[in-house]
């Protein structure tokens, strides 16, 4: 082989950078020289490797583009997914925040607790009230200490001037302390005894009876307060409202 | 101030040949703007979405080569030729399957408009033959014949690399292609390979 014709010759062969001349010559010589024609096509598979692993290497760097790109944008929904995610947790908390107050509001028991007020001391706050065995129940009574205050209640003969006052007082105390059932009883024993308290005994047995789930007879009660403009009627007419409030169809609230 | 950059074609042709942090920028957008479009054409073919997505990069690396190799100097839009690369490289990728009429009326549409790509559709194995041949050169060296094989000048090589001359990135040049030859003249699969795709 002509040593002319090295390695780096045949690059700028290769190149385009000989003259037409120079170009021509070495084309002649190739065809006339095997080893330089072998050392020819050995230099251009070497470029075609070359090539190959271009290719290659840009393709693996389009790739890694392609992925980074694409992870943003899944993270991006990702992001916008825990957005969402936070979106609807805080929405269902507002739910569940206005379910809770809903339910406080409209519920029975709820509606019973807004509206219960324990009946004045009529008895022991009055000046020329006589001290008697009344004293205790009612002293436990103001206190809110209903548990005691029931069996000392219970405890008033009928002979004392104050026993259906005694059995009002009773009937609430029983409600407050959570035995509406017992308060029902005594209630209505007063409400149908003729006497000067039937109004006040009615509103608390309407209470006695929402109380206890008995809703349909509550509500009659509770109309006849509203009609009649009686003790409480008004808070009667608020009460029957809230009952026929469309949030008390929804489950769980009554 | 931080608005999006609004690319003409020159500018993505200028920053895909200067390489770099201008060709990842230049490459992210051209995946912004041609995914879909490229994606929906595949689907539209009964091609799965993985699929569409290698077609995508496919063509993406071939327009590349292609800018790189002078054969796209912007003179018509980019994304219309990235679209017709993709075009035939899924007609030539699923031309056993497809038998469509569109297939043969597509493919000359690709032909009389635009150059085709001279891109190599290797498969995992033929490209693991290649790696492992480079494998046997220093990274320096691969560094060098990726960025000659990257049709970037020797002064803009020897910048980047580090080289003192464009000169001594020439000598570089020549002695790792030279070892590369060495190393191909013992490799029969390699040299099949070459022959094959050549």
């Amino acid at each position: 082989m002509n040593e002319k014709y090295t390695f780096e010759f045949i690059e700028e062969y290769l190149a385009g950078n000989l003259s037409t001349e120079e170009a021509q010559e070495f084309e002649s010589a190739v065809e006339s020289d095997e080893s330089l024609a072998k050392s020819l096509d050995s230099q251009k598979a070497a470029h075609q490797a070359v090539n190959l692993y271009t290719q290659i290497k840009t393709h693996e760097n389009v790739s890694e583009i392609y992925s980074k790109v694409k992870g943003q944008g899944q993270a991006k929904v990702r992001r916008l997914g825990s957005m969402a995610l936070a979106a609807t947790v805080v929405f269902l908390v507002f739910m569940g925040i206005a379910y809770f107050m809903l339910s406080s509001q409209y519920s029975g028991a709820n509606l019973v607790a807004n509206n219960l007020e324990a009946y004045p001391d009529r008895i022991t706050s009055m000046s020329d009230a006589p001290i008697s065995a009344l004293s205790n129940a009612m002293k436990a009574y103001n206190q809110n200490d209903f548990t005691t205050a029931i069996p000392l209640f219970e405890g008033i003969g009928t002979d004392d001037q104050y026993f259906t006052l005694s059995r009002l007082y009773l009937g609430i105390s029983q409600l407050e302390s959570g035995n509406a059932s017992d308060a029902i009883n005594t209630l209505n024993d007063l409400f149908q005894m003729e006497n000067d308290l039937k109004e006040p005994a009615q509103w608390y047995l309407a209470l006695a009876q929402l109380a206890n789930g008995d809703e349909t007879t509550a509500r009659i009660n509770l109309e006849d307060i509203s009609e009649n403009g009686g003790y409480q009627s008004s808070k009667a007419t608020g009460l029957l409202k809230k009952l026929d409030s469309g949030w008390r169809n929804l489950p769980g609230v009554r | 101030m931080f608005g999006i950059r609004k690319y003409t074609t020159s500018d993505l042709v200028e920053d895909i040949k200067r390489g770099g942090i201008n060709e990842q920028k230049a490459i992210t957008h051209l995946i912004r703007e041609n995914e879909g479009k490229i994606l929906s054409f595949v689907s539209s073919r009964n091609g799965s979405t993985a699929d569409g997505e290698d077609i995508f990069q496919e063509g993406l690396t071939a327009l590349i080569l292609n800018i790189r190799d002078g054969k796209f100097k912007g003179d018509s839009s980019i994304n219309t030729y990235l679209f017709a690369i993709c075009k035939g490289i899924w007609y030539k990728k699923f031309r056993k399957v497809v038998r469509d009429r569109e297939y043969q009326s597509s493919l000359t549409v690709v032909e009389e408009d635009y150059e085709t790509p001279e891109y190599n559709m290797m498969d995992t194995e033929q490209k693991d033959l290649i790696l492992e041949l480079f494998g046997h050169l220093k990274t320096k060296c691969k560094e060098t014949l990726y960025m000659w094989g990257s049709s970037f000048s020797m002064t803009e090589i020897a910048d980047q690399l580090g080289f003192s001359s464009s000169q001594v990135a020439m000598n570089k040049k020549n002695k790792c292609l030279k070892e590369l030859r060495n190393l191909m003249e013992s490799n029969t699969q390699v040299q099949q390979l070459v022959t094959e795709l050549s």
